[in-house]
């Protein structure tokens, strides 16, 4: 029966993310499809932001908020896990991670397309925005190695919960540091995004389209949190029936 | 509390990084390599050395940081010496920094001694500037040396824990890269960066022996 | 589809990427959602398998 207990918190999860994820599915799907109607046909180009190219930030400022906004939300799972040991914080930091990846690179990748026509390179070590995120990449990356190195979950959930901290205190700093190194160096920012001062035409769909991203970053980490409670559901029966009783499934 | 158990954890990982019969040459064999490397690679142009050069030296520092950190908790996870730090009575804490200053000792300050011979084969003008640096690499290595450790401690258990430590020390290492390069710019901004350099590595001090310690609990269970 | 000025690779290649980026996590966060429900549900036939 004490099996049941740690199960339950799970068990509401399951039923709470049965009818929010697919909520969340749609509600992503409408705001992500209107943000990239207004952003691709809609909104006038910026000729001060060099025309048409602006309208990559319909993809690469929802991207950006999310690499950011993932790595807290992994910090403050694995803060949680640390203190209360809550298995629900584990399981959503060890998703979190591979999710926040993805939209971390697609940050870079975008910034990357971006800047060839903005600044004539693919990569500007100047640009402060773009090494901030880099390293953040790489945060998500020895935190997923970190744990896959580590042969048990409960090891797993502990090294990663440290790093996780670790990393998000020096977040600050390293933010900082990549500022002052990028002020000092005073690369040709052409671009401003954000600049001066956005337009009312151009807040609102990207608003919607980084909460549309964010709705489905929600979702994704529901259904995987979902996969994960199941797969060590299954675990635990396989070793029960290993050990020969099979009675307790 | 007593200071016994930290004495001897400080002997006892001195010892191994002297391991050997080499010492402090080992380490420094391995900047050397890496640094005359450069020249073969980028080509001997002096301006560009000296360009160069004070970079150069910050990555092999990082570099020497990570290589030599491979080991330091591991051996105490296998033959059961982290078990008897766990119940020395002293903060595991503190055992962790005593641990990880010994290995800065032996192969991080050295370097950092050894520097000033460097730049002078990158090109860089005798100067009492050269002096001053030795005391910024002295710094800014003990900060390498401390998150080193802290991924070090994290893959305590790992085999081939290597890649592991420099995946995951090397975002950590970024704010002292940066500071400590800022401070050798002569540039804009570079009378500040050598205050900014002491704060990241105090930051480093405060906060990694408590991830340290945390993580041999871990590798301990 | 709408025209763009002298950037539009640029600009169908940000969108191009993030469509194929964003449509293969959520693909494979879903497969591996259905991979695990059939997991459980052969061990545990009930409600919790397909809850």
């Amino acid at each position: 029966m004490s099996m049941w207990s740690a199960f339950a918190n799970p068990l509401k999860f399951l039923r709470l993310s049965d009818w929010l994820a697919p909520l969340f599915y749609a509600a992503s799907g409408l705001c992500i499809a209107w943000g990239l109607w207004q952003g691709l046909w809609v909104v006038p180009k910026d000729e001060y932001q060099g025309g048409d190219i602006m309208r990559v930030m319909f993809v690469h400022v929802p991207a950006a908020w999310l690499a950011m906004a993932s790595y807290s939300a992994l910090a403050v799972a694995s803060f949680i896990w640390f203190i209360w040991r809550h298995e629900l914080a584990d399981i959503a930091a060890k998703v979190i991670a591979p999710l926040g990846a993805v939209w971390t690179a697609l940050c870079l990748a975008t910034g990357s397309i971006w800047g060839k026509p903005t600044w004539g390179t693919w990569w500007q070590w100047d640009d402060a925005r773009m090494m901030s995120v880099l390293f953040l990449f790489f945060l998500f990356l020895g935190y997923m190695a970190l744990r896959a190195a580590m042969d048990t979950r409960q090891k797993a959930a502990r090294a990663g919960a440290i790093l996780a901290m670790v990393g998000a205190l020096n977040v600050p700093l390293i933010k900082f540091s990549v500022d002052l190194f990028t002020s000092l160096h005073q690369g040709a920012s052409v671009m401003a995004a954000g600049g001066p001062k956005m337009a009312a035409v151009y807040l609102w769909p990207l608003m919607i389209s980084a909460l549309g991203h964010s709705l489905l970053f929600g979702a994704l980490v529901m259904t995987s949190m979902r996969t994960e409670i199941r797969d060590r559901r299954t675990a635990r029966l396989r070793a029960a029936a290993l050990e020969g009783g099979g009675a307790d499934a | 509390m007593t200071a016994a158990p930290l004495l001897s954890a400080f002997r006892q990982s001195l010892g191994e990084a002297w391991a050997g019969g080499a010492g402090a040459l080992l380490p420094l064999g391995f900047l050397g390599g890496a640094a005359v490397l450069v020249p073969l690679g980028i080509g001997s142009d002096a301006d560009t050395l000296r360009a160069v050069g004070p970079g150069i030296l910050w990555v092999a520092l990082a570099l020497s940081s990570l290589v030599t950190l491979e080991r330091i908790f591991q051996a105490d996870a296998e033959d059961g010496t982290l078990d008897l730090w766990l119940q020395a009575g002293a903060p595991v804490s503190a055992i962790a920094a005593a641990k990880t200053l010994a290995h800065w000792l032996s192969a991080g300050l050295p370097l950092a001694l050894f520097s000033p011979l460097l730049a002078l084969m990158f090109q860089a003008e005798a100067s009492p500037a050269l002096l001053v640096n030795v005391g910024l690499y002295a710094l800014g290595s003990l900060a390498f040396f401390f998150w080193g450790g802290v991924g070090a401690a994290l893959s305590a258990t790992v085999r081939r824990g290597g890649l592991l430590i420099s995946l995951i020390a090397l975002p950590l290492y970024v704010p002292t890269a940066i500071f400590g390069a800022l401070a050798m710019s002569g540039g804009p901004g570079s009378t500040g960066a050598p205050l900014l350099l002491a704060a990241s590595t105090l930051f480093a001090c405060a906060v990694a022996p408590y991830a340290m310690a945390a993580a041999l609990r871990l590798a301990a269970d | 589809m709408p025209e763009f000025d002298k950037n539009a690779a640029y600009i169908w290649a940000c969108f191009g990427l993030g469509a194929l980026m964003i449509l293969a996590t959520t693909l494979q966060v879903i497969l591996a959602a259905r991979a695990a429900r059939r997991r459980l549900a052969a061990l545990e036939p009930g409600p919790d398998g397909d809850a």
